[in-house]
């Protein structure tokens, strides 16, 4: 294809969603104080993009997600879906949970995707037609009749996914949905969701732990990074601000903000992990995660000079 | 993948004998039934003890067929059904609407909670005295301490449901955007049916403890009166056969309820679903 993605031309009109300076707290257990597990994320989606989240497990993934389905309520900052303030869950911004308690047990696999569509005031008789496409899709026409406990982690995942597309929402929001899945399956499924997107010109924000599946199907990869303690001075430090990358260009919010970086991602569709130019951007990525050898757990910073990648806004990420 | 049909017969494989009558825990439990009762004949055949006291079990039998054939037993059996029926299901409303009331305000919560911890130990029985002076001797006094007796295990239970629902299913409720009756109705009810389920049988069985244990202490006016009473009464006049035959009725009637139509309901529900909590 090799032309430019969808959501470059809709950058052109007002973006979906904005996610302006998000902080989010939870009170922590037991030290009576609270712990910030999101802060000053500066995020905005376009129609039909397909974003990834990638990022070290509990650097608030989740929580970024729940935010913009409306599950949590920003401790500061604001969250808009077209112009307007997210306020609460809606079916217009459909999740897939990460784990696998998210089907109603009391319904058959296609009582749960007609239930979604009930929800969704799509008529009776259309109804059963429309669950069982989506469920073809999803390869699972063969248990239309099964209960959840019947079906398997990955089976569970699947009808999880077919019920958020069912219902066309205008975003979906999916958390890690391909994790309990054999290799095999998950890049069927992740072509079939690709599939689906483009079909279905739907805007995607997906969580994953995999940052090859992040390179293949995302326009562009958020990475996330973990805040450090609270009172721990580390990297707001001018002097190891200047140590960790200051040098290479003006630091945004040193040691505070959860993006440790937002890059684009212009390689040619369909991916492969073979094409040239994957590796650069899989390396960066996974410096950026902080896997590299010899980092310690990722604390110590990185500069990052790839020119494939655009780094956060005029940032020059720094992964704490 | 496995197809449906290839699957139910792997299982049948495992255990095929499971749906075999005669070698299952239930055919050895009547085995050992049947065994107690050949010794109960015999002790009592021996003599050793009066008839009086310890009837035989043949004798037993004989009454309850007699009884049955009078008609007597059978109308306080459905006088007492009524009584527990009636008592159940008022006792179902109510637990439903203090459950729904605690959920819906935050306040409420607390007094019910205080409620059913100072009310749930107290026995139904304890508080008849009292409602034979609120409600009058006989048939209302006694349903509404089958009523008091049955609240507390219900509450309780429906309040334990709906805590151990999975948020991740709430979520998915609230995602599709149900509203918080809708959200009550379609996902909170089935999700806690199980304690629900558990909360009932429990309110079963203190109802029938309640109401015969009522009757035979305060006895019941005029013609009416259930089981209880009629032990009561057969005991009154040293039919000791009868008096058996009276607790023989409660027994059969519990073996049907329990298994009949609890474990129909189940098989029905939550077994089904795959939310039973118990094999
Ligand atoms: N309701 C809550 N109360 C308190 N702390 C919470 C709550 N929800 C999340 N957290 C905290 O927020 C942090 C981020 O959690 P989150 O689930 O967003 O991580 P994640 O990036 O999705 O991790 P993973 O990759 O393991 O799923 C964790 O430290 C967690 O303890
Ligand atoms: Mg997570």
């Amino acid at each position: 294809m090799g032309m430019l993605p969808d959501y470059q031309q809709a950058k052109k009109t007002t973006p979906l969603l904005v996610v302006n300076s998000l902080h989010k707290r939870f009170p922590a257990p037991g030290s009576g104080g609270d712990l910030t597990v999101l802060a000053e994320v500066e995020l905005a989606v376009h129609r039909g993009e397909f974003l990834s989240i990638i990022g070290r497990s509990g650097c608030g993934k989740t929580t970024l997600l729940r935010c913009i389905a409306g599950f949590e309520k920003p401790s500061r900052g604001s969250l808009r879906i077209e112009g307007r303030e997210i306020t609460g869950p809606g079916i217009d911004r459909m999740m897939v949970f990460q784990d696998t308690e998210q089907l109603f047990p009391w319904l058959t696999v296609l009582g749960n995707v007609e239930f979604a569509l009930q929800a969704a005031r799509v008529p009776r008789r259309e109804r059963r037609a429309r669950a069982v496409h989506f469920l073809e899709m999803v390869g699972l026409e063969r248990f239309l009749d099964y209960y959840p406990h019947q079906l398997s982690g990955g089976m569970k995942q699947r009808v999880a996914i077919a019920r958020a597309l069912s219902v066309r929402p205008r975003m979906l929001l999916m958390d890690e949905p391909f994790a309990a899945l054999d290799a095999m399956t998950r890049s069927l499924l992740q072509q079939e969701l690709l599939q689906l997107w483009q079909q279905t010109k739907a805007t995607i924000i997906f969580v994953t732990h995999n940052i090859q599946e992040a390179i293949i199907q995302s326009d562009r990869i958020l990475v996330l990074r973990p805040l450090l303690p609270a009172g721990s001075t580390g990297s707001r430090d001018p002097a190891f601000i200047r140590a960790a990358g200051g040098g290479a260009g003006p630091v945004l919010n040193p040691g505070l903000g959860s993006m440790a970086a937002l890059i684009d991602n212009p390689l040619p569709r369909p991916r492969q992990p073979d094409m040239p130019g994957f590796g650069v951007i899989w390396r960066q990525l996974h410096r950026l995660i902080g896997l590299e050898v010899g980092t310690r757990a990722g604390l110590v910073a990185q500069p990052v000079a790839e020119p494939a990648a655009q780094p956060v806004a005029e940032a020059a990420p720094v992964s704490t | 993948m496995l197809p449906a049909t290839n699957k139910k017969r792997e299982t049948e494989k495992v255990w095929p004998r499971r749906r075999n009558l005669f070698s299952s825990r239930l055919a050895r439990q009547v085995g050992w039934l049947l065994m107690v009762g050949a010794a109960w004949e015999a002790v009592a055949r021996a003599g050793i003890y009066p008839p009086i006291l310890f009837p035989r079990l043949s004798d037993v039998f004989v009454a309850l067929l007699a009884e049955v054939r009078g008609g007597e037993i059978l109308a306080r059996t459905g006088w007492s059904l009524g009584t527990i029926s009636l008592g159940v299901a008022l006792a179902v409303t109510i637990s439903i609407a203090a459950a729904a009331l605690a959920l819906g305000l935050r306040p409420l919560r607390s007094l019910v909670d205080a409620l059913l911890n100072v009310l749930h130990p107290l026995p139904g029985i304890a508080v008849l005295p009292i409602f034979l002076l609120w409600f009058g001797t006989g048939a209302p006094a006694v349903l509404a301490v089958v009523v008091f007796s049955c609240i507390w295990p219900m509450v309780q239970n429906l309040l334990a449901g709906l805590e151990s629902v999975p948020r991740t299913q709430i979520d998915a409720g609230r995602n599709l955007g149900l509203g918080r009756a809708r959200l009550a109705l379609f996902v909170l009810i089935p999700a806690s049916l199980p304690y629900a389920l558990a909360g009932l049988r429990l309110a079963w069985a203190r109802g029938w403890q309640t109401a015969v244990a009522g009757e035979m202490v305060f006895g019941a006016g005029g013609g009416d009166g259930g089981l209880g009473w009629f032990i009561y009464k057969r005991r009154f006049f040293l039919e000791i056969p009868a008096v058996f035959a009276g607790m023989l009725m409660i027994i059969l009637i519990g073996i049907l309820v329990e298994h009949v139509i609890f474990g129909t309901l189940e098989h029905l529900t939550v077994r089904r679903w795959g939310m039973s909590r118990t094999e």
